[in-house]
This record gives structure tokens, C-alpha cells and sequence, in this order.
């Protein structure tokens, strides 16, 4: 009776914790889940990582077993005073040398894997990723094999979504505009800085098409908790369709689009200083250029070219999908995926509420420095989209220009 | 407080004979305090006891307030997009709650210990620069209130503890947040500095006659090495934080990119300073549970030289694994390696401590009180700390978990449920030292369970919310990434949250426990030796007197207190009490030592303090200030300079009336 | 016999007919200014002369057999510098007065420093029959201001005189120099400390002997300037501005003078065998295209790899400047490291705020002095 109460003891924590691990390992609903790898880099880790926790859990129920053993067998029952003994060497070394060994047996492989995770030569495609306050910027260099297998002839710059190709070795080189910044896709990889002045590389490979959630972790400021991202793998075929879309050269709106027409005229006015649509020609006929860094501290604002193949805002803060839609893009299969990321945002499913209301008060959705009245600490720039102070009809307009941009 | 005090002059009228003016000693700028028991006393004291229980309160407010800031932080995090706080004041919160915890009480906690019982443990009067401790308490506590003031003068800091560049540049955070925070900091390493060079020069020098360095308690012996630890690493963070006020306060470029510097300097300080500060939170705790295993074991210390050592070891590998903390920020494999490596080796001493505090209780005659409970608490939440920080010792492991919850679970654990337990366990143990009145067990009890609970329930589900990709410092999270099911976060973050206030009752039931204990008339005052200790504290008057002891025992053995009371049958090896502790104390008392001299009381510590927050103001708002500042460091450099460290016997303010005598320096009952 | 009281009336006096005489000067005499304050000069002596007879109309002042035997009587007479000292400071003054500034306030300073010794030493005096305590007194008012103010001077000598020295010796002889100094103050410190016995006055005099060399050295290798790199490195204004041409001539052989990074950085140049290309992390192999975010701190590591010194140019587009009053000026953007020597390195630091296709002329790296030694920089 005794003894199987013991027995119990020892037992229960022991299921208790395997149970609570293997549970870990089997939930498939958490969009950032560090167990669920979904790329031979992140399998990497969780492969060296799982073991690792195992036998931290079996080392700990070993600690808590002999503790509770103590707790319950050497309780004063009025035995006589214990042999005032100061230790027993052959023991302590035993027990120092077990510890010894368990992580030498860790450090093994860490070493391999550390090395594996730094390999560089074997990339198939670099992507620029800046960070500022507070969303990533992607570019994609038009050189090498970029351009010449991939198909990148011009350069393509994005925010919100680092679209990648299925089964192909991408090399990321993370850098900052402002502060630190962490770049962090669970799913993919571990996390990399991204330190101004300073390029890191980070690995990134998808195995399977998808839409893999990730956050900014090193803390940056005031709006760190809406410094979001994701990343998008496509299969090779559905990529060379995403390059060729975004590589298109910008149309105004068709002439019967009349609302649409209007907010492209108010875009040039109120938004076209800081936000680039490749193509757009200001009304004297020359490109225009955005020119951010006269009017925002990191100097850079979202290239909005082809906004509406994006599905996030503001820094992957907020869907430009309806929840629905948004559902049936994140829970699509592999296979169908493709297909209904490219659809892009259609009218129908534009998530009109947080969209309008981040053109009504910008920084009253998002917190940011961008009290017009408090620029004199950062020489009179924003450090993020200020309240443009839109009429509600000019907002319909520049929704509906916006909707055009894919 | 006479400003000058002319010597009076008499002058003979009759018989053309003048009498010379007679000098008085009595001329100074402010005459030297005297002993009294009013609350001037606390003002003016050297008194290493007096002063560790100054930084004891002081450290609990401090407790209190970090605390507070704590629940703010789990209330807004109970649910998604909580309104509880803005981002910026959450922002503030999350900064100040880490940096409270860690430089306003758990190290001036553990400096209160260190304090009381160092000198107690080792048979001293006191310890070896008293001004210069009671200096470093005001610097404590000015430091700590200066940093506070903040909050009420424009936003407290806001880059978080770690306070990296160049997001703690005025561009970025434009409050006067951080320019209170790198200032008050370096104020409190004042403290620190001061407080490391004073222990360790006492360790060294002021042990009893016989006590050798293995014959320390284990408590002092990790004081000692926590002592080398601040001495070597406030320097660093020192030099970091004035980087940080010369980048902040007169334009220096240290850490701007644009002008061709790499942030990456300020990780390297930081960590520097910041991973032996972690051993420095942590091994005082590991001291007094190994001081407080034993006692209620019946058992020396399991392994007492592999403890001592091991904590020495801690205390050198400690200094090669500061870039564990930044796997992620871009190191190359080769440094990730070593670091990985160094960090792994760390486990091994850590454990070793593990093993022989169940080595201790292993055999023994285990009774379970309040001190013990919290003791053994310890010993199983550290390991569980212990255990997570070892999965992110392995590097990749590491890029995948850190700057998430699971981070914060970790050294939770291990600063929360092994360093504040152990300052509790510290509490019960040595408050009817203290303060004659043992603390309630039962009450004690109910504060220990709720400790317990509240304590797994805030952080136990943390491990899970970072497993499950939940960054740290943020002000919100959102449903959209809180998935669904068993793991869900907003399940845990809610447990965890509840948790949290269960903690808080916890930490009032302590406070209650303190208050019923010394109003209730049911409480009968403490017996001298009421758990059966085995070090020299306990062979004193609780409290003891302000010399300590009335003769300084001679040392033959660890535990010397318990050999005195115990002794060994040759032939049975059985043990067997052979005096009480009120006869060891009386045989001692019995020939009391002549000419006790102890330090005299001084205003000088609390003056030089009293500047340097002065400073700190005049350099955010006015260099009128800082001129005031600085004159005021100046003068009382000087005055300080010229007090001699004992005081003339007639350099004292006339004893006041009705006070029952003239009060000497010499405090002791002649013999 | 001229007493306390009537010795301030005097003085107050003389004060007054000094300033009857400067404001005659100062005005051109004849205004009434100088008649009230003759008047005043004239009332003053002469009431003066009147406390002197009554002996300050102190009664006891009056017994002269006791004033000659009380204790203020008895001091006093011994000689006293305070006048001399005073006059000389006085004397700094009135040259600065008419020479420079500089000098004025410094004799003003002293004047202030002395007037106040004397008045103190006075005051002290009198403040017992007991000269060892008198001196004590004295201590304690005047050394809480004395110790520190002497002290910060002493200071600012050595660290003067020190950093002439410094800045005047070469690289390598103030490496020497340095250690030397270092050692001496070392062996001098630990001489002190071991033999507690030694005398102060030995020790003060070999501090003194030491202070006054070290200011002699200064002041001479102050008048000998700066060394000769310095010396050019400001007349082309170099630290404020790097000029990217050819002509310059400052060189840094070690590299940048910033803490830069120098690791992880956005692109590294390379000069070798004629050609410049580029490497960076994350692309294989050299190139001689670039692709540098926009707006973003970029670090450029330059390498010269060939046998002559060299410099790298950046250049980076133009902006105009609005220089106020509807004036503006256009201003190329680049950016240059020194000429570095053979195996040097430095790096760059410099922030495109527009992308390249939206300027006329292209981005460029380039080495001046090397034909088509050139890389192309795009921003998107």
C-alpha cells in the first residue's frame, strides 16, 4: 500500500510531464508553434532541440523524485541525531561526472548544428530584409541567380509578406534601418537581429506552401507588439506567377473607375511623399519619387506597388482579408494554396474596417511617435503615419484606388 | 548644530594679568552625532546591523513597489488587446519592474544579509569601513528614489532593463526616462562598489581567531564570491552607463550608427555586467539555503568544500558566457560555439550545488518549518530553471526560444522561485535573530503555499506561451496568433495572470505575518537559539549588541556553535547535546573582553549620498543644479577627509538631559 | 597706536579718494561725482583720526598698560607677505589690464585669492593666544575651498603639460614616453607605500621637483606644436571634413578613427591587382554590382590591396540644399575613406536617402588615380 503510494509519487510527475511534452509537440493550432517546423532549418533545431528537452525532463523527474524520497523518508520521527558526515568523494565525483557527460553528449551535436545553420554557399536566392520602426521591408535584388532563375529582372521592394519559392535555399540579409529588430518565422527558423549598420544572415527554407507567422522579438520601441510578419512559400510555378505580377508595369485606374481615379489623384497628394508606387507619374508627367526620409525618422516608408497582393498592413498588424477570406487562405491546403494566395484581395473580400479606420487615425490604431505636436526631439519627422486628417469621401476614394494596386 | 563655535574668551580686568584664551576641541562645522535611540540614530549610524536592516526595509519597499508593477503587467496581459496600460506605459513597466527587482531588491536584499550576518558569522565587531558602508546604503536608497522620481517627472525608462543601443538614444526615446535610469543606476553601483570592497576586505581580514577560509560559513563564503563578482562587474555596466549619459546628455556618438559605431558595444557591456550580475542575484540565496538545509537536517553541509568551490567556480566561468544572451544577435558560429559551450559547463558547478543540498537532506533528521519549506522550494524550482536554461544553452535551441515567454519562465524560476525564495527562507530563519520574536509558522505556513501556487501558476504556464512563439515586452497580444486548443495562449496567459495575484496574497500574508508577530501579545519573544543553529550568529544576543559579542570566540570547527553544544560519544559515535546555547553564551560572557572601541556615528556618508542624486538633476534640468551638486560632493569629501574615524572622547553634543549619562564611543560593559 | 575700528575708517577712506582720483580720470574731472567722493575721502580719514585718539572709544582699550600685553597686541609683528604678494597681483592685474583679457582675469583671480588669504589669516590671528591652534582654526575654514581648488589646478597643469607632450612626440616616442611615465609613477607609488616612514617633506618636495619638470616640459614642447600629421591634418581641415579628391593628402594608414564596425558589414571593397570589386555576405563570389537598401546606415569596408596608397569615393547622387532666403545650392553626395597604404582597411558609413533610379547619374564606388576602376550601386 505504502510502496505503490510511493511508487505513485514518482509516476505521476513523470506522465504529467511526458504528457505535457507530447502534447507540445502534437498541437497543430498555434500559429507561431516553436515544435512545428516547416523547413529543413527549423527541423534542424527541433530535431537537435526535442532530445534535449527529454532528457532535461527525465534529469528533473530524477531531482524531484529523489527530493520528494528525502522530503518522505528522512522526516524527524525521533530517529537519533544523523552521523555529522561531510561528504562521501567517490559519491560527489560520480555525481559531478554523470552531469559531465550528459552534456557532452549535448554539446556534440549543437556544435554540428550551429555550423549547419551558418552555411552560406549553398544559397539559391537573397532577399534583402530591413527592419525599421515598426515593419519589415523586403527587397529583391535584380542580380545573379535572382534575375537569371528566378526571373527577377527588376528589383521588386515589398512589406508585410517575404514571399519565397518552395524548396529553395534563401538567404536573407538582415539589417536595420533605426533600432534592433529581430526577424523571427518559428516555423522556418530561429530569430536573427537585424542591427543597424550591421548585415546578418539568416536561412530560410520552406518545404511546404504555406503561411508561416512570425513577430518582431527584440524589443524596438513603443509599437513593438504590432511588428509583425509572415512568410509566404510558394510552389516554383505559383512563384514565377507571383515575380511576373509584381514585375508589371503600373496602370492608372480604367477611366470608368472614376472614384478610383479621384484617390489616385489624392494619393499623389497626400501619400505619394512617402509611399512609392513604382510607375506612378506625378500630374507633370515625371515618375514620381517618394521621399520618406525628409518626413520619417528610419527614412523609409511601405512601397505600396502592388499593395493589394500583400493580404496585411501596417506592419503585418492588421489583414487586409476579411476574417473569412483570411481563414480560407491561412487553412488552405498546399496544393490549393497557390492558387488562392495569388487571388490577391478582391473587393469582396477587403477587411474595409481596419483599412478605413487606419486612414481616419493612423497612430490611434497603431501607437507611434506621430504627434505633430512632439517632432522637436526627431528634427520634425514622423516616426510613423501620422492622422492625415481625411474627409470620409476622400477615404472612400483612396480605398478605392488602393484596390487597384495588385 | 553650531555653525562655528567661537572659543570662549575670558580676559582679566584686575592685575594687569590676562588669562590666555583656551582653544576648544569643540570647533567644527557640525559637531560629531552621539549615540541615542531616537530615529536620528538610523540617520547617523555605522552600525553594520542597523544599516542591514535599513537596506532590508528599504529593499522590501522597493519589493513592494516592483511587485505592484508586476501585477500591472499580468493585468493587461490577461486578455488579448488589453487597455489596462498603452503601450508606452507598459513600455515603463515592464523596464522598471526588471529593473527594481534586480538592482532595488534583490541585491540590496541580499547586501541587507550580507550586512547583518557577514560579521556575525565571522566573529567581527563590525565591518572594515563602516562610514563607507553606511555611505554606500544612502547611495542605495538615493539611487533607488531618484530612478523612481521618474515615473512622476516626464515617464520613467522605457527600453527595457537591457536598455539596448541605440534604442535608448534621445531620438528614439525622447523622455527623460533613461537619462533618470543611467544615472540612478550608476548611483546604486555606488553602492554596490563600496558594499563589495568593504565585505571583502572584512572576509578577509575579520575573521575570529581559528576561523579559517574552510571554516567560513557557506553563507559567507558565497557573500565573498558574490563580493569579487560586483567588484569586477559594476565597473563594466558603470562604464556603459556613462557612455550612455555622455550619448544621451552632451551628443557623443558611442553608439550611432551613422557615424560608423556598432550597437553592438553596449550588448557587450551589458552582458558583461549582466551575466555575472545573474550569479550575483542568484548565489547569496544559494548561501543562506545552504546555511538553513543544514540546520533543520541536523547534518553538516553535504560536500561543504565542493560547495564553496563550486561556487567559486561559478563565480570565474561566470565571466565567459555573457554572449549566451545573444545568440541571435549575430555572432558567427565560432563565438556562438564557445559561448554555447562555456554556458553548458556553468550547468555543471550549478548542479553539483543541487546534488549536495539533497545530499544534505539525505539521512537526515528533516523538520519542517517555515525556513525549510522554503528552503526545499528552492532546491526544486531552481532545478527546474536550471533544467530550461540548459535547453538554451544549446545555441539553435536558444534562436528559437529566446526573447519569448520561455525566457521569462526560465529566469523566473531561477530568479524568482530560487534567489526571492531564498530571501525568504533568509527571513523566517534569521528574523527572531533580528528581531527577538519569531515570525508566526502557522501564518508562515499559508505565505509559503501561496508562494508556492501563485508562483508555478504565474510562470509554470509561461513555458508553454513561449513554446508557443509568445514574444516578451510586448504591450498587447493578439487572438490572431493565439491559436487554439490545449496550448492556446489565451488560456495560460490567463492562468498566468490569476497566478500572479495569488502570489501577490502570498507576499501580504508575509507582510501580515510581520505584523501580527510583533503586535500580538500571544507572540512570546524568540528563545536564543530557537532552531538548533550550527554558526556563530546564533552564539550572540538576539539582537546582539552593537559590538557583537562580548568576547570573540576562538574557532575550532565549521559549525562551531554546534560543536560547542554537541559532542560525539568516542566509542558510540553517538551525538549527544552537552550544553544549551544560553550556557555556551554564558561561558562566553563570563569573560568579556576589555576596551571595545567601535566607530563612531558620522553625517558625512548621508551628506556625500545626499550629492549625487543632486548631480543627477542638475544634469537633465539645470547645471545650476549640477553645480550645487558638486560643490555639495566637494565640501563633504572634504569634512568626511578630516573626521577622524573615531572621535575624540569631548567631540560629542552634551549628553542630553535626563538621558542617563555622558555616552562614550566605548559602548562595551567594561569587565 | 591705531585701532580696529579706526584702521577700517581709514581704509574706507583711502578706498573712496582712490576712486575720487578714477572717476577723475574716467570723466574728465569737474563733476560732481569727484567732489562728493573727495568729500567723502576727507570725512572719513578725519573721522578715522578721531577713533584713533579715543582708542575706538573702547574702555578697555584705553588701559594701554594691559592692551600692550594682550594677545592681539602681541601678534601681528611678525613679517607678513600678504602687502607684497598684493601688490604684485595687483600689478599682474593692471598689465593685463592694458595687454590682455586673459591676464586681467587671472590677476583678478589672484587679487581675489590673496585679499582673501589675508583677510582669513587675519581673522585667524586673532582667534586664540595659541598660534599652532590659530593655524588650525585657519584649516578648517579655508581648506574645504583650498585642498580642492589647489588640487584641480595641479591637475589641469599635468594634464596640460602631459597632453602638449603627447601631442607634440611621435606615434612611437609618445608610446615610449607613455610607458616611461607610467612606470615612474608606478615605482614612485609603490616606493611610498612600502616605506610608510618616509618623510613628507621629501615626498612633497620630489612631487614638487616633479610637477615643475613636467610644466617645463610642457610649455616647451607646447612652444615646439603639435607633431607634424596634426599639424596638416588641421590645416586640411580634416576632421571636419574629409575632401575626396586626389590632391588632399592626409593620411591614416591605421584605418578609420571612429569605434566602427568593422565586421558584418554591408559591403567589402577591394583594390587588387588593378581591379575593384566588391564582396558581401550572403552573395558568392566578387562582383562590381551592389545593392544597398535605401535610407540605411550602410557600412562599406574599403582594402587596399595594391602597392600605392589609394583612397575609396563613394558617390551617391546630389541633393539641393535650401540654404534660406529662396537660395539653394546643389550638393554631391560622397563619401571617401583617407589614402590607405598597402594591406590598410578602413570602412565608410553613409545613408542613401534616394533610390537610384530616380537620380541621373549613377551610383557609384570608385578609387581615384585607377582607370575603370569602378562599382555600380543600385538602390531600389
Amino acid at each position: 500500500m505504502k510502496s505503490s503510494r510511493r511508487w505513485s509519487n514518482i509516476v505521476k510527475p513523470v506522465v504529467a510531464v511526458s504528457s505535457l511534452v507530447a502534447l507540445a509537440g502534437c498541437a497543430k493550432d498555434a500559429p507561431q508553434d516553436t515544435w512545428q517546423p516547416a523547413g529543413p532549418n527549423a527541423k534542424m533545431i527541433d530535431d537537435l532541440q526535442r532530445p534535449i528537452f527529454y532528457i532535461a525532463g527525465i534529469v528533473g523527474v530524477i531531482v524531484f523524485a529523489a527530493v520528494a524520497w528525502a522530503v518522505f523518508r528522512f522526516r524527524d520521527r525521533g530517529q537519533a541525531m544523523p552521523e555529522q558526515t561531510h561528504g562521501k568523494p567517490a559519491l560527489e565525483i560520480t555525481l559531478t561526472v554523470i552531469p559531465v557527460l550528459i552534456l557532452i553528449g549535448v554539446g556534440i551535436p549543437t556544435v554540428g548544428t550551429i555550423f549547419d545553420l551558418a552555411k552560406t554557399d549553398d544559397t539559391e536566392m537573397t532577399i534583402n530584409v530591413t527592419g525599421q520602426q515598426w515593419w519589415w521591408e523586403y527587397d529583391y535584388p535584380a542580380v545573379g541567380d535572382n534575375a537569371q532563375v528566378y526571373g527577377i529582372s527588376e528589383p521588386i521592394v515589398t512589406s508585410g509578406q517575404l514571399v519565397i519559392p518552395e524548396d529553395t535555399k534563401v538567404l536573407l540579409r538582415v539589417t536595420s534601418r533605426d533600432v534592433i529588430h529581430s526577424y523571427w518565422i518559428p516555423k522556418l527558423n530561429g530569430k536573427k537581429d537585424s542591427v543597424p549598420g550591421r548585415v546578418h544572415l539568416l536561412r530560410m527554407e520552406g518545404s511546404e506552401p504555406g503561411i508561416y507567422a512570425g513577430q518582431c522579438t527584440e524589443f524596438c520601441g513603443l509599437s513593438h507588439a504590432y511588428m509583425r510578419m509572415e512568410a509566404v512559400v510558394l510552389s516554383k510555378a505559383d512563384y514565377a506567377t507571383w515575380v511576373a505580377n509584381q514585375l508589371e508595369p503600373y496602370t492608372s485606374p480604367s477611366a470608368d473607375n472614376a472614384l478610383a481615379l479621384e484617390g489616385e489623384k489624392l494619393y499623389l497628394q497626400q501619400c505619394a511623399r512617402c509611399h512609392q508606387v513604382n510607375g506612378l507619374l506625378n500630374p507633370d508627367g515625371t515618375p514620381n519619387v517618394a521621399a520618406p526620409d525628409q518626413y520619417v525618422v528610419s527614412g523609409a516608408a511601405p512601397n505600396l506597388t502592388n499593395l493589394m497582393t500583400r493580404n496585411t498592413f501596417a506592419g503585418a498588424s492588421w489583414d487586409l482579408l476579411t476574417p473569412e477570406c483570411r481563414d480560407d487562405v491561412w487553412n488552405a491546403t498546399s496544393e490549393e494554396f497557390g492558387e488562392k494566395y495569388l487571388a490577391g484581395v478582391s473587393e469582396d473580400c477587403l477587411n474595409q474596417k481596419d483599412l478605413r479606420e487606419w486612414l481616419r487615425n493612423a497612430p490611434e490604431k497603431k501607437p507611434m511617435y506621430a504627434d505633430p505636436t512632439k517632432l522637436a526631439d526627431t528634427g520634425g519627422k514622423y516616426r510613423g503615419m501620422p492622422a492625415l486628417g481625411l474627409t470620409e469621401d476622400q477615404i472612400n476614394a483612396l480605398v478605392a484606388y488602393l484596390l487597384e494596386l495588385k | 548644530m553650531a555653525i562655528i563655535e567661537r572659543p570662549s574668551s575670558e580676559v582679566a580686568v584686575a592685575g594687569g594679568a590676562t588669562v590666555g584664551v583656551k582653544p576648544s576641541e569643540a570647533l567644527g562645522v557640525f559637531k560629531r552625532p552621539a549615540a541615542s535611540t531616537s530615529w536620528r540614530d538610523w540617520i547617523v549610524t555605522v552600525d553594520h546591523k542597523k544599516l542591514g536592516i535599513m537596506y532590508g526595509v528599504a529593499a522590501f519597499f522597493f519589493f513592494i513597489v516592483g511587485g505592484l508593477e508586476a501585477v500591472l503587467i499580468r493585468l493587461q496581459l490577461i486578455a488579448p488587446d488589453g487597455k489596462v496600460l498603452n503601450a508606452d506605459q507598459y513600455n515603463q513597466m515592464f523596464t522598471m519592474h526588471a529593473t527594481t527587482m534586480v538592482f532595488l531588491f534583490v541585491m540590496p536584499m541580499a547586501a541587507a544579509f550580507a550586512n547583518y550576518f557577514v560579521p556575525l558569522q565571522i566573529g567581527a565587531r563590525d565591518v572594515a569601513f563602516p562610514r563607507i558602508n553606511a555611505f554606500g546604503f544612502w547611495c542605495f536608497l538615493f539611487g533607488g528614489i531618484f530612478l523612481n522620481t521618474s515615473w512622476f517627472l516626464g515617464g520613467a525608462a522605457d527600453g527595457g532593463w537591457f536598455m539596448y543601443a541605440p534604442n535608448s538614444s534621445t531620438l528614439f526615446s525622447p523622455s527623460h526616462g533613461i537619462d533618470f535610469w543611467s544615472m540612478g543606476l550608476q548611483i546604486t553601483g555606488i553602492a554596490s562598489l563600496t558594499g563589495a570592497i568593504n565585505l571583502i576586505v572584512t572576509i578577509l581580514n575579520m575573521r575570529a581567531p581559528g576561523m579559517k577560509m574552510m571554516r567560513m560559513p557557506i553563507f559567507t563564503w558565497m557573500v565573498l564570491v558574490v563580493q569579487f563578482l560586483l567588484l569586477f562587474a559594476i565597473p563594466v555596466i558603470t562604464v556603459a552607463l556613462f557612455l550612455l549619459t555622455f550619448q544621451r546628455s552632451f551628443d557623443a556618438t558611442f553608439f550611432d550608427v551613422a557615424s560608423g559605431a556598432d550597437p553592438l558595444l553596449w550588448q557587450h557591456l551589458f552582458w558583461i555586467f549582466g551575466h555575472p550580475e545573474v550569479y550575483i542575484l542568484i548565489l547569496p540565496s544559494f548561501g543562506i539555503v545552504s546555511e538553513i538545509l543544514p540546520v533543520f537536517s541536523k547534518k553538516p553541509l553535504f560536500g561543504y568544500p565542493i560547495v564553496a568551490m563550486s561556487g567559486a567556480a561559478i563565480g570565474f566561468v561566470g565571466w565567459g558566457v555573457w554572449a549566451h544572451h545573444m545568440f541571435a544577435s549575430g555572432l558567427g558560429p565560432v563565438s556562438v560555439t564557445v559561448f554555447s559551450l562555456a554556458t553548458m559547463a556553468i550547468a555543471v558547478p550549478t548542479g553539483v550545488k543541487i546534488v549536495n543540498w539533497v545530499m544534505t537532506m539525505w539521512g537526515g533528521k528533516l523538520s519542517f518549518t517555515v525556513p525549510m519549506l522554503f528552503s526545499i522550494a528552492l532546491v526544486v524550482q531552481f532545478t527546474i530553471g536550471g533544467l530550461s536554461g540548459v535547453t538554451h544553452a544549446v545555441a539553435p535551441s536558444d534562436t528559437q526560444q529566446t526573447d519569448t515567454y520561455y525566457i521569462v519562465a526560465h529566469f523566473h524560476y531561477v530568479l524568482f522561485g530560487g534567489a526571492i525564495f531564498g530571501l525568504f527562507a533568509g527571513f523566517y530563519y534569521w528574523w527572531p535573530k533580528m528581531f527577538r520574536k519569531q515570525l508566526s509558522e502557522s501564518l508562515g505556513r499559508w505565505n509559503f503555499w501561496l508562494m508556492v501556487i501563485g508562483m508555478n501558476m504565474t510562470f509554470g504556464p509561461m513555458h508553454m506561451l513561449g513554446l508557443q512563439g509568445q514574444p516578451r515586452r510586448m504591450a498587447v497580444w493578439t487572438e490572431a496568433r493565439a491559436g487554439e486548443g490545449f496550448f492556446n495562449l489565451g488560456f495560460w496567459n490567463r492562468i498566468s495572470s490569476i497566478g500572479s495575484l495569488v502570489l501577490s496574497l502570498g507576499v501580504l500574508l508575509f507582510i501580515i505575518n510581520i505584523v501580527y508577530t510583533h503586535k500580538s501579545k500571544k507572540v512570546a519573544i524568540a528563545p536564543l537559539d530557537p532552531w538548533d543553529g550550527r554558526t556563530l550568529e546564533w552564539m550572540t544576543d538576539s539582537p546582539p549588541k552593537e559590538h557583537n559579542f562580548d568576547s570573540i570566540p576562538t574557532i575550532n570547527n565549521l559549525d562551531e556553535f554546534f560543536h560547542r553544544k554537541y559532542a560525539q560519544d568516542a566509542t558510540t559515535h553517538e551525538i549527544t547535546q552537552v550544553a544549551t546555547a544560553e550556557e555556551v553564551l554564558a561561558e562566553m560572557n563570563a569573560h568579556p573582553d576589555e576596551h571595545i572601541h567601535m566607530p563612531s556615528r558620522s553625517y558625512w556618508p548621508i551628506l556625500l549620498a545626499l550629492a549625487l542624486p543632486v548631480i543627477g538633476y542638475g544634469l537633465i534640468y539645470n547645471r545650476v543644479i549640477l553645480a550645487v551638486g558638486v560643490a555639495m560632493i566637494v565640501l563633504t569629501m572634504f569634512g568626511w577627509a578630516m573626521e577622524p574615524s573615531t572621535a575624540a572622547d569631548d567631540d560629542f553634543d552634551p549628553p542630553a538631559p535626563g538621558d542617563g549619562g555622558g555616552h562614550t564611543k566605548e559602548l562595551a560593559p567594561l569587565g | 597706536m591705531i585701532t580696529t575700528g579706526s584702521k577700517f575708517l581709514y581704509g574706507l577712506g583711502s578706498a573712496t579718494a582712490v576712486a575720487a582720483i578714477l572717476w577723475f580720470i574716467a570723466n574728465d574731472g569737474g563733476s560732481i561725482g569727484v567732489v562728493s567722493l573727495a568729500f567723502l575721502a576727507v570725512a572719513l580719514i578725519f573721522m578715522g583720526a578721531i577713533a584713533s585718539f579715543v582708542r575706538d572709544g573702547h574702555v578697555l582699550s584705553t588701559d594701554t598698560a594691559a592692551h600692550a600685553s594682550s594677545n592681539a597686541a602681541q601678534r601681528g609683528a611678525g613679517r607678513s607677505w600678504f602687502p607684497f604678494g598684493t601688490a604684485i597681483t595687483a600689478g599682474i592685474t593692471a598689465v593685463g589690464l592694458v595687454s590682455s583679457p586673459g591676464i586681467f582675469k587671472v590677476g583678478i583671480c589672484l587679487l581675489f585669492a590673496m585679499l582673501g588669504q589675508w583677510l582669513i589669516k587675519n581673522w585667524s590671528d586673532r582667534a586664540s593666544a595659541d598660534a599652532a591652534y590659530n593655524e588650525k582654526v585657519r584649516g578648517w575654514v579655508v581648506h574645504p575651498l583650498e585642498i580642492p581648488v589647489g588640487a584641480s589646478i595641479i591637475l589641469a597643469i599635468i594634464v596640460l603639460s602631459f597632453s602638449r607632450v603627447m601631442l607634440s612626440l611621435s606615434k612611437e616616442a609618445g608610446l615610449v614616453a607613455i610607458s616611461v611615465m607610467a612606470a615612474i609613477v608606478l615605482a614612485f607609488g609603490s616606493v611610498v607605500s612600502v616605506r610608510r616612514g618616509a618623510s613628507r617633506r621629501v615626498i612633497g618636495a620630489v612631487a614638487g621637483i616633479v610637477l615643475v619638470a613636467l610644466s617645463g616640459t610642457g610649455i616647451a614642447f607646447a612652444l615646439d606644436g603639435e607633431r607634424e600629421e596634426l599639424v596638416k591634418a588641421a590645416a586640411e581641415d580634416h576632421f571636419a571634413h574629409r575632401a575626396c579628391g586626389e590632391e588632399a593628402e592626409e593620411t591614416d594608414e591605421d584605418a578609420a578613427r571612429s569605434v566602427s564596425a568593422k565586421s558584418s558589414v554591408a559591403a567589402t571593397v577591394i583594390l587588387r591587382d588593378g581591379r575593384l570589386f566588391a564582396e558581401m555576405d550572403g552573395w558568392n563570389g566578387e562582383l562590381n554590382s551592389i545593392t544597398l537598401q535605401r535610407s540605411n546606415p550602410s557600412t562599406i569596408l574599403f582594402v587596399n590591396d595594391d602597392d600605392h596608397e589609394h583612397r575609396m569615393v563613394v558617390t551617391y547622387g546630389k541633393i539641393t540644399e535650401d540654404l534660406g532666403g529662396g537660395v539653394s545650392k546643389d550638393k554631391i553626395l560622397e563619401a571617401c575613406t583617407s589614402l590607405i597604404t598597402k594591406g590598410g582597411t578602413q570602412a565608410v558609413s553613409i545613408v542613401i536617402p534616394k533610390p537610384s533610379f530616380a537620380s541621373e547619374e549613377p551610383y557609384s564606388i570608385t578609387v581615384p588615380g585607377i582607370e575603370g576602376a569602378s562599382i555600380e550601386v543600385l538602390v531600389p
